[in-house]
């Protein structure tokens, strides 16, 4: 198990690597730095014990060595300043470039992949994925090239040096540092176990927060309050017991390693001086070897957190990575910039989302350019997954589909979208003007079009209010209302004019009485009263809004079980017949 | 912040102990340079004797082990201290919330009240524990060092104090540079998620408009300058660390020249300059220490300002009354005016609902229907007339009072996570199980009772309903109650028409007036009278056939939805 994991990692790392490899040279060159600091860094305190060496009492100052000193350790501090600041520079420069660069690669992944991706995944989790989670990438980065660089430098150095000087203290200060490690691993490893429970309380918490504050119309209604109030008591109790354990034990961590440091620094200190007394060690020494006995164990004590970093980011680079190479949808017609002209044969066509739950069987279908199609039924009965094949967002598990006689699948994917019009039940809205979100379809529409448009939507009255009218910013958030949008998208749709339309519930948003002006719009746009006839499908959940469709399907369990028009339909006396009866003598006998 | 001090209550002995414990080990910790010094010194310099210096360096050991007791009982007292805190702020701010009306908490947002009752008060709780531990150890320490180097030398000292300025001053003009640089690439971060978010619920249309590079060029825009704006934050705070070094080596080169001098003069003794040199190495990481957690304190500012803001929110007055008097009119609206801000959204509404009998109110969206429902709830208080229930003002009522007598249907259902059975009884804890199937039958549930039971798990959300389903549980707990006056807002809307049917025509038998508010005719129709509403102001109010001949908008509505 644990050696699977840690496959998995260096796999990981192979493939940001990858993304690592074009700024390598930005990486050498924070290596190159890290190293020259971390050296220059080190010989501060030797320089500054050689010194102190020169002080040795009245009239037992040899200024012109001191002086030499001195200038050294200037120039030293001004070389680690430099390489410091250029290493931290060249470290940021890569890790942002990779980032960018798998930022980039995610999100052309993120719009080339087929919808089965998009649907599948939360889409929460997918957007994090290329912000949050990519992030995290950087910051491992930054803290492997500088933090690990410097660190093992240093160690290493460290010790080179207070073997120089003494090699048996430098041999007790390097046996005792570990325990130093092993203390707060020991601590680390405690409060984990307290962290995960503080963690679920507190999601615990986070979760009644929520729900109480998101019904807080109906807890206010039915006096719910003091309930509320104390199982919400109840949690925060329990978080308290628990916060409490895991912030005690991990602010241990700190304490306990400042002891066993202190300890080296002792036993150091008393190794020095009786070398000291036996001549073997001047008064410089020891306090060049005691710099260095502190300045040992901080980078060892660091780069345990570095590893905790990387080993985050590691995984948040997993993430990111994973989306990144998922695979574009394959699109391999040959037809290109063919205009559809509305003639659709469906030939025993077999769909499921999951293997072995066919969602749409063995449909057989017949459209004549001009014809409007309406397709009723149940929620779960297939319409909206027969607009799915229809927009080739998904393709058929068997059976086939013809536009104007030729196979779909010959046919590029944005040719068979740029012959339809669509409007769905869950508008979209992007940050931009209105303008811009109406003219979607077509950015060199002049601004006649853009209101003719809107004004077919019926959204131009509303518009003109907005503070900076067509100019006004809008966003998928609040501020204007699921209605509003509905018929920014419509409008949209309106003013591309395409030759065929799709309307999955688009009104389904929209108070009767603009629908039904909507409506008109539409039934303008499929039949103009001097043009071609266009085909077009519509789904929809008001069954007088469908009554002068030229075709009617009527689907259950993924079958059309009737099909025909309105009056045919209605005098067969089946299943359309009941759904609208119930839907019309409903409304009236009430 | 300091504000938030009162929260502190009960646990005031922790908060005072623990910086003590925190100071106490600070001085163990200053001690050690001058013990350092005393063994060159003596020990080495003048006695040459062994056991003189190791009796020193046990007493150095002695002391880490003192400071590391009174430390760890320093962090014990200081987490007590800090989680006793905020578990206290949470209580009192969950009870706030739940005291505001709903036009407070509406304006301060759901999302955001949910931050601050949890990550905010918990930054809070987290700095208020970081400050217990470094408030008086750290001045302190660095004051001791300065003291310490003080008795060594007072002019040399002087080179201290100034490095203490300067590093502080360093800190806080990279930090203060920094901050515009941060904020930029946390809004560019900002970006990226709204643009991927965006393309994801855009999936379909994009596609369909074949849009994807578009898309792709504004989200590769959006990660260059994102990628940009951090290289820049970095150039600024890549200044720190080499910055804080080099002055502290720059105070230590002063202190070996000039302190060279005075050596050399008699004034002062090498073990003393080592001395000098380790206070301010000591100093030095105190400081550089701070600044790291200088953005914990920043933040937490932040989150104490947004916490305070929402307890800083008044509570209204609440009225007396605690009974009804026998009227006629259950609700009367005298020429009532409301606006959630700005222009009205209901304007001068007047009307009288008599004892037992129905009244339907229809209109288009944000024609002001739910407004009414809102106003009798006292969710909001209108800015002009006024509104009585049962022949009083609404405002002499309590309001836990006034709500127990009204049985309020919202128009999106809410179910809390639990049983079917704890859902009903938010309405009424004593509620008979009767009583709850009779309201699961009226509210045409008894299919939903059916197949779960009263003991069927309701997942958060009510994920585990229909739409359908979840508005029959809401209107089933009104009715497992009895209320002097119903309020159905749109609580039929996911429900197919024979089965609203079905529920008016057994709503009906209920004790109690009612309001129904609907946008569909054939919610409304069957009411003894009904008001039709457009853009807040009432159009028509009569029977169903008398609108229907008299009020244009009316038949408008009969037309679009019969046929």
């Amino acid at each position: 198990m644990k050696k699977t994991s840690a496959e998995k990692q260096s796999a990981t790392l192979g493939r940001l690597m990858k993304y690592v490899k074009p700024h390598a040279l930005l990486v050498v060159a924070a290596f190159f730095c890290a190293v020259v600091s971390a050296a220059a860094s080190l010989f501060a305190p030797v320089v500054i014990g050689e010194s102190v060496n020169y002080i040795m009492g009245a009239g037992a100052v040899y200024y012109k060595p001191l002086a030499t000193r001195i200038v050294l350790l200037a120039v030293l501090i001004v070389a680690v300043l430099v390489f410091q600041w250029l290493m931290n520079i060249f470290a940021q420069r890569a890790a942002h470039l990779t980032v960018r660069d798998a930022r980039r690669d995610g999100f052309s992944a993120l719009v080339t992949a087929p919808l089965s991706y998009i649907d599948g995944n939360g889409h929460g989790d997918l957007a994090a994925r290329l912000s949050v989670d990519a992030d995290q990438i950087s910051d491992g980065i930054v803290q492997g090239a500088t933090q690990l660089f410097t660190g093992i430098v240093t160690v290493i150095g460290t010790l080179a040096l207070m073997i120089r000087i003494n090699p048996w203290i430098a041999l007790a200060v390097a046996a005792l540092t570990p325990l130093s490690l092993f203390v707060s691993f020991l601590v680390a490893r405690g409060s984990h176990k307290y962290f995960s429970a503080q963690s679920k309380v507190r999601g615990e918490l986070y979760q009644k927060s929520e729900e109480i504050i998101g019904s807080r119309a109906l807890v206010a209604a039915y006096g719910y309050a003091p309930r509320a109030e104390q199982s919400f008591g109840e949690t925060n109790e329990a978080l308290r017991r628990c916060g409490f354990k895991a912030t005690f034990y991990s602010s241990l961590v700190n304490p306990s390693t400042r002891l066993i440091n202190a300890l080296v620094y002792a036993v150091a200190a008393v190794m020095g001086a009786v070398f000291a007394i036996d001549g073997k060690m001047s008064a410089g020494d020891i306090a060049t070897l005691l710099l260095f006995a502190n300045q040992f164990a901080r980078p060892i004590n660091e780069i345990t957190g570095v590893i905790t970093e990387l080993q985050t980011s590691l995984a948040a680079a997993k993430r990111t990575l994973d989306l990144a190479e998922v695979k574009p949808q394959q699109d391999s017609g040959t037809v290109k910039d063919k205009t559809l002209g509305g003639d659709i044969a469906i030939t025993d066509m077999t769909f499921s989302y999951t293997p072995g739950k066919p969602i749409l069987k063995n449909l057989n279908l017949a459209v004549k350019p001009g014809t409007m199609v309406a397709i009723v039924g149940r929620t779960g009965c297939g319409k909206t997954t027969l607009i799915n094949l229809l927009m080739r967002f998904y393709d058929p598990d068997s059976g086939k589909i013809y536009f104007d006689g030729i196979d779909s699948t010959d046919v590029q994917r944005s040719c068979v979208r740029k012959g339809f019009g669509m409007v769905l039940q869950d508008s979209w809205i992007f940050k931009g003007t209105v303008r811009e979100n109406i003219a979607y379809g077509k950015p060199d529409a002049s601004e006649d079009e853009v209101k003719a448009a809107a004004k077919a939507a019926h959204i131009d009255g509303f518009i003109e209010r907005l503070p900076n009218g067509y100019d006004t910013v809008i966003d998928d958030g609040d501020g204007i209302s699921q209605g509003q949008k509905q018929l920014i998208n419509i409008a949209r749709v309106m003013l591309v004019n395409p030759p065929m339309l799709i309307l999955d519930e688009a009104t389904s948003n929209i108070d009767t009485r603009t629908e039904r002006r909507v409506q008109e719009a539409f039934d303008a746009l499929l039949r103009p009263e001097n043009g071609v006839k266009k085909t077009g499908f519509v789904v929809a959940h008001r069954l007088s809004t469908i009554k002068n469709a030229d075709l009617i399907l009527v689907m259950d369990s993924g079958e059309i079980v009737e099909r025909g028009t309105h009056d045919e339909l209605l005098s067969r006396g089946g299943v359309y017949a009941e759904l609208y009866n119930a839907q019309f003598s409903a409304g009236l006998s009430v | 912040m300091w504000k938030l001090a009162k929260f502190l209550k009960g646990y005031v002995p922790q908060a005072i102990f623990a910086p003590l414990c925190k100071l106490i080990e600070a001085v163990a910790e200053l001690a050690v340079p001058m013990i350092i010094a005393e063994v060159i010194d003596v020990g080495i310099g003048e006695l040459h004797d062994k056991s003189y210096v190791i009796k020193y360096c046990i007493i150095i050991g002695a002391l880490a082990v003192f400071g590391f007791i009174i430390s760890v009982t320093g962090q014990f007292l200081a987490s007590k201290a800090a989680l006793g805190f905020g578990t206290k702020l949470r209580d009192a701010a969950f009870k706030h919330v739940n005291k505001l009306p709903l036009s407070a908490s509406d304006r301060l947002g759901g999302a955001s009240l949910v931050t601050r009752l949890t990550g905010d008060i918990m930054n809070c709780q987290s700095a208020l524990n970081m400050f217990l531990r470094l408030v008086l150890r750290v001045p302190f320490v660095v004051i001791g060092a300065f003291v310490m180097s003080m008795i060594i030398d007072p002019v040399l000292s002087l080179m201290f104090l100034a490095m203490t300025v300067i590093l502080s001053a360093t800190i806080f003009l990279v930090m203060r540079l920094s901050m515009p640089h941060v904020r930029k690439s946390q809004k560019k971060l900002d970006e990226i998620s709204r643009l991927s978010a965006q393309s994801l619920s855009g999936a379909r249309v994009i596609r369909a408009f074949s849009k994807q590079d578009d898309a792709k060029t504004d989200f590769f825009s959006a990660a260059d300058s994102a990628a940009t704006a951090n290289i820049g934050a970095a150039k600024v705070s890549a200044l720190l660390t080499p910055l804080t070094f080099a002055v502290v080596n720059l105070a230590i080169i002063a202190v070996l020249w000039f302190g060279g001098i005075k050596v050399d003069g008699g004034a002062l003794t090498q073990g003393q300059i080592v001395a000098l040199i380790n206070y301010l190495t000591q100093a030095f990481f105190v400081i550089v220490n701070i600044g790291n957690v200088f953005y914990v304190f920043t933040r937490s500012a932040a989150c104490s300002t947004r916490v305070n803001k929402l307890l800083d929110t008044p509570v209204p007055d609440d009225g007396t009354v605690e009974e009804i008097e026998d009227s006629d009119a259950v609700i009367e609206f005298r020429d009532v005016s409301f606006a959630y801000d700005g222009d009205y959204d209901v304007r001068d509404l007047s009307f009288t609902l008599k004892k037992e009998s129905t009244l339907g109110i229809i209109g288009g969206t944000g024609s002001g229907k739910s407004t009414v429902i809102n106003l009798i709830e006292k969710f909001y208080t209108p800015q002009k007339g006024q509104i009585l229930f049962c022949g009083k003002p609404l405002d002499e009522y309590k309001t836990a009072f006034l709500r127990s007598k009204l049985g309020y249907v919202p128009q999106k259902p809410v179910v809390l996570a639990g049983t079917l059975d704890s859902n009903l009884r938010i309405a009424d804890e004593t509620a008979t199980e009767e009583k709850e199937v009779e309201a699961l039958r009226i509210a045409q549930a008894s299919e939903l009772l059916d197949k779960i039971g009263l003991d069927g798990t309701i997942a958060q959300d009510g994920k585990n309903l229909s739409g359908g389903q979840k508005q029959r549980v809401s209107i089933a707990r009104s009715l497992c109650r009895d209320n002097t006056l119903y309020l159905f807002d749109d609580a039929t809307s996911a429900l197919d028409y024979k089965t609203e049917r079905d529920f008016i025509n057994a709503v009906k038998k209920v004790n109690g007036a009612k309001i129904f508010v609907s946008q569909r005719i054939s919610a409304v129709s069957s009411c003894d009278e009904i008001i039709v509403l457009d853009g807040g102001r009432i159009v028509g109010k009569g029977t169903h056939e008398t609108l229907k001949a008299s009020c244009p908008l009316y038949a408008e509505f009969c037309a679009s939805q019969n046929r």
